[in-house]
């Protein structure tokens, strides 16, 4: 699975992405599965769960033992005009500690359950899909790369913002810095499962897509195609569509999270910021810019998560239009049609999509509506602002 | 960046390119009975004969198209024959890419007289909030300008490809059945007339506003941002009337369909039998619903073909039109604000500033009303296909599988003309549009009045 789909340089780095996305999570103990190579079955090891559950307590631990970072000069300035943005950073450094140990707990929790969908993500690629050459799929590759690059993205940002903003450099201070990246760094990964696995997905159904298009072509160039093809691509594909609903439900409530407390730091810093700058009336510097990059990383981080769920639903929807070309073709064979005929209905009754936790469906209209009601928020914090001057 | 659609990701495009090469027409030979199509086919009854390029192809929108040719929005495509574009001479491409050039250079000379003292002339009111407001207006617009222009300069070759295929498919109609899509496309000559007069009357009345003599850089700032505004602005009913192109075509082969629903069919058949009266033996509807196999697959093919003009015009303009929006929205909340300001001032109205907020609420009222009634209609005539059909469905037993074909495929797959996917246009985006600017309305004047209540009694510094 993680081998790369072709001898080209983009395939290669997708491939060592996906490697150190493997590797990372073993050593943050946020991937509590062994490989057995020759089953090639993933194997749930209770020894890697203690010691993920152990480290990863440890560093929740140390970062909350080791918090100096509310006392930076800047964020002080801001609290001290606005005593809201104070009240509102302390809501949200609770939600992020208790984002982070739910979302860990419940991976351990629902650990199962993840090996069950990775095993049979494995067995599909192996007995069905190995044979279908997925170079093409040039998606697959970017949307890895910016997941990737995302996360390193973000361990560098935070690492700039901590570095930049704080003016004491102690033992106390560096020994929280770690512990506070390398908990970033764990949450993201086990973020990223979830976009690796839509991904995966993702290329499963733009193959099955691929090999309906082919089917047209032969049946418009009058060549006969066997009908028990379209009924293995349907099987495929309700197997993909059953996998997706499973890992949506198995991990709603982390994304869930993980995009709140995305989305609240994004306000937040956004308000600080114009607090910061044009409130206070400080001047563009280098502080501000830190702390700009900081929210640019974050905003393209979230847009992500909400954008590979929307590939892989636009792809499912592709399905639909690529099966309406068999409309068009005469004479076609009774039980290919009937075939055929199976496959739309089952794609117009159910479809690849993210739903959570029963809340929205993960798609670009809901981002939008995000984005919206984010902003007013915004407004609202000003406005509260406004009436402090 | 893209969304991609299955034709620009599929490999298997170039075999698509020909994909029904045992498809010959059947009806090459105008017969009497083909008559299904009503709007136009008294005016060319019979395939003109060709005269190879000679018959300039879209002539309907000739006036807008060489506006956005010559402002470098849209490549000088040259046309190959009746039913081809190629691309561009190489002096034409240079010519577009220069204009592209110019246009780019001159927005960074903008943004850079925006962001200096040089502009502060055009800047001037009682609040700062006012100047805040306009400020980011003059950014929008040249951001959405400037998106414009570089996303044309990248969808040159889907703008040519959707272009060919809707000369492909009008061809492929007047090969078989003889009709002429062309239909007048006044509303975007009057648009344009429309638009070049709003702009040059916001002009007059801003250098009118402007107080003391104008430096140059604020001239060519104002003309630049009237020829941004007013590019973009065409852009947006040449989307509009790529659309009215495409609604004309679904609009169509509905019409064709309609001529087989039950309705249809029960009155030929109440006509028909007055007039064949005593003669029992002929059934007028039997020749009709004999072509029913062959047409429905035209007509199935001709869905699918504008479907997917359809959705390729979506995806060349759906960045364009987001912007355009966001543009538009904030515009229409400003001046509605600005418009509050002045009616509820006491003793100070500057007909001036009314007339700037009026002229500027037309405009882009209009343009609203116009994308969103053109994408409103085109959705809905692409829905109308399978409604139409279920209506044939009733009619003929023997046909039932055929038409099953299609509407199993066409169950719970509306099409949507969106806006990068973050919302549908159609009529419902005036109404959302609407609430929106009545909202964020509230929050301004809200600001205004805390800003008001600070000057009239100013609270203590805190300490």
């Amino acid at each position: 699975m993680f081998r790369p789909s072709g001898s080209g340089f983009r395939q290669k780095l997708t491939g060592l992405t996906l490697k150190g996305a493997l590797y990372g999570s073993w050593i943050l103990g946020v991937f509590p599965f062994t490989y057995d190579s020759w089953t090639r079955r993933l194997h749930r090891s209770k020894w890697l769960i203690a010691y993920g559950l152990v480290l990863n307590a440890g560093f929740i631990l140390l970062v909350v033992t080791n918090d100096t970072e509310s006392e930076t000069p800047m964020k002080m300035e801001v609290f001290h005009r606005n005593a809201l943005a104070e009240q509102i950073n302390s809501i949200h450094d609770i939600q992020f500690l208790s984002m982070v140990s739910m979302m860990l707990l419940r991976g351990f929790w629902k650990s199962g359950h993840i090996e069950k969908i990775l095993n049979e993500l494995q067995d599909l690629q192996y007995r069905h899909f190995r044979h279908y050459s997925s170079e093409e799929c040039r998606s697959f590759d970017r949307f890895v790369l910016y997941k990737g690059a995302s996360v390193v993205l973000e361990i560098i940002s935070m690492l700039v913002l901590e570095l930049g903003m704080s003016p004491i450099l102690s033992n106390q201070f560096f020994i929280g810095l770690t512990s506070l990246c390398l908990m970033i760094l764990a949450v993201l990964l086990g973020a990223s499962h979830f976009h690796l696995a839509v991904v995966f997905i993702y290329r499963y159904v733009w193959t099955v897509n691929r090999e309906l298009l082919r089917l047209v072509n032969q049946l418009a160039n009058g060549e006969t195609v066997e009908s028990e093809r379209i009924d293995y691509l349907l099987n495929l594909y309700h197997h993909l569509l059953e996998l997706s609903n499973q890992l949506a439900s198995i991990y709603d409530y982390q994304m869930v999270l993980v995009m709140a407390s995305f989305q609240i730091a994004n306000i937040l810093a956004i308000y600080f910021f114009i607090i910061y700058t044009i409130s206070l009336n400080n001047k563009l510097d280098f502080n501000v810019l830190i702390f700009l990059q900081a929210v640019v990383i974050n905003i393209f981080d979230f847009w992500l998560n909400i954008e590979v769920c929307d590939l892989a639903e636009r792809t499912g929807r592709q399905t639909s239009s690529i099966l309406k070309l068999f409309d068009d073709i005469e004479h076609l064979d009774k039980k290919i049609e009937r075939s055929i005929a199976d496959f739309a209905l089952f794609c117009s009754h159910r479809r690849l999509r993210f739903h959570h936790c029963g809340l929205f469906y993960v798609n670009y209209e809901m981002g939008f509506r995000m984005a919206i009601t984010s902003f007013l928020y915004l407004l609202f914090l000003l406005q509260f602002d406004f009436w402090n001057l | 960046m893209s969304p991609n659609t299955w034709i620009v990701e599929m490999p298997a495009q170039k075999t698509r390119s020909q994909p029904y090469p045992r498809r010959v027409s059947p009806y090459r030979t105008a017969s009497i009975n083909r008559d299904a199509f009503t709007r136009d086919s008294t005016a060319v009854p019979e395939p003109v004969p060709l005269r190879n390029h000679d018959y300039p192809v879209f002539e309907d929108i000739r006036t807008i198209l060489s506006v956005l040719k010559a402002s470098g929005l849209m490549p000088i495509y040259e046309q190959v024959s009746n039913y081809e574009v190629g691309p561009p001479t190489k002096t034409n491409e240079f010519y577009s890419f220069f204009v592209r050039g110019a246009v780019h250079a001159l927005t960074i000379f903008n943004v850079y007289s925006l962001f200096t003292p040089i502009s502060a002339q055009l800047f001037y009111s009682y609040r700062e909030t006012d100047n805040v407001n306009q400020w980011i207006e003059l950014l929008l617009c040249i951001l959405t300008y400037t998106l414009t222009v570089f996303v044309c300069a990248r969808n040159t070759k889907s703008m040519l490809r959707i272009m060919n295929e809707i000369l492909q498919l009008d061809e492929e109609i007047r090969r078989q059945f003889g009709a002429n899509l062309n239909q007048n496309f006044g509303f975007s000559v009057k648009f344009l007339v429309g638009i070049a007069a709003c702009q040059t009357y916001i002009i007059v009345l801003k250098i009118y506003a402007v107080q003391g003599v104008i430096t140059p850089t604020s001239y060519i700032l104002l003309a630049f941002y009237a020829v941004q505004n007013g590019l973009t602005a065409t852009y947006i009913v040449f989307a509009s009337a790529l659309l009215r192109i495409v609604y004309i075509r679904f609009h169509f082969i509905n019409e064709l369909l309609t001529k087989y629903t039950y309705g249809q069919q029960n009155k030929r058949k109440g006509g028909g039998g007055r007039r064949a009266r005593g003669n029992n033996n002929i059934n007028p509807n039997a020749a009709i619903m004999e072509h029913f196999p062959e047409d429905s697959l035209f007509i199935y093919r001709m869905h699918n073909k504008l479907l997917r003009i359809y959705k390729g015009i979506n995806d060349c303009c759906n960045l364009i039109l987001v912007s355009f929006l966001g543009y538009s929205f904030y515009t229409v909340t400003t001046n509605c604000y600005n418009l509050f300001v002045q009616i509820t001032a006491k003793g100070m109205v500057s007909p001036n500033i009314l007339q700037w907020c009026f002229a500027w609420l037309c405009l882009h009222f209009s343009l609203l009303a116009l994308l969103s009634r053109s994408c409103g209609l085109t959705t809905k005539e692409a829905n109308a296909t399978a409604q139409i059909l279920a209506r044939v469905y009733a009619k003929c037993r023997e046909y039932q599988n055929i038409i099953d074909k299609f509407l199993t495929k066409s169950i719970k797959q509306e099409v949507q003309f969106t806006a990068y996917g973050f919302f549908a246009i159609d009529n419902s985006t005036l109404f959302k549009i609407f609430s929106a600017v009545t909202t964020y309305l509230v929050i301004l004047i809200q600001f205004k009045q805390l800003e008001d209540s600070k000057t009239d009694d100013p609270v203590p510094e805190q300490t």
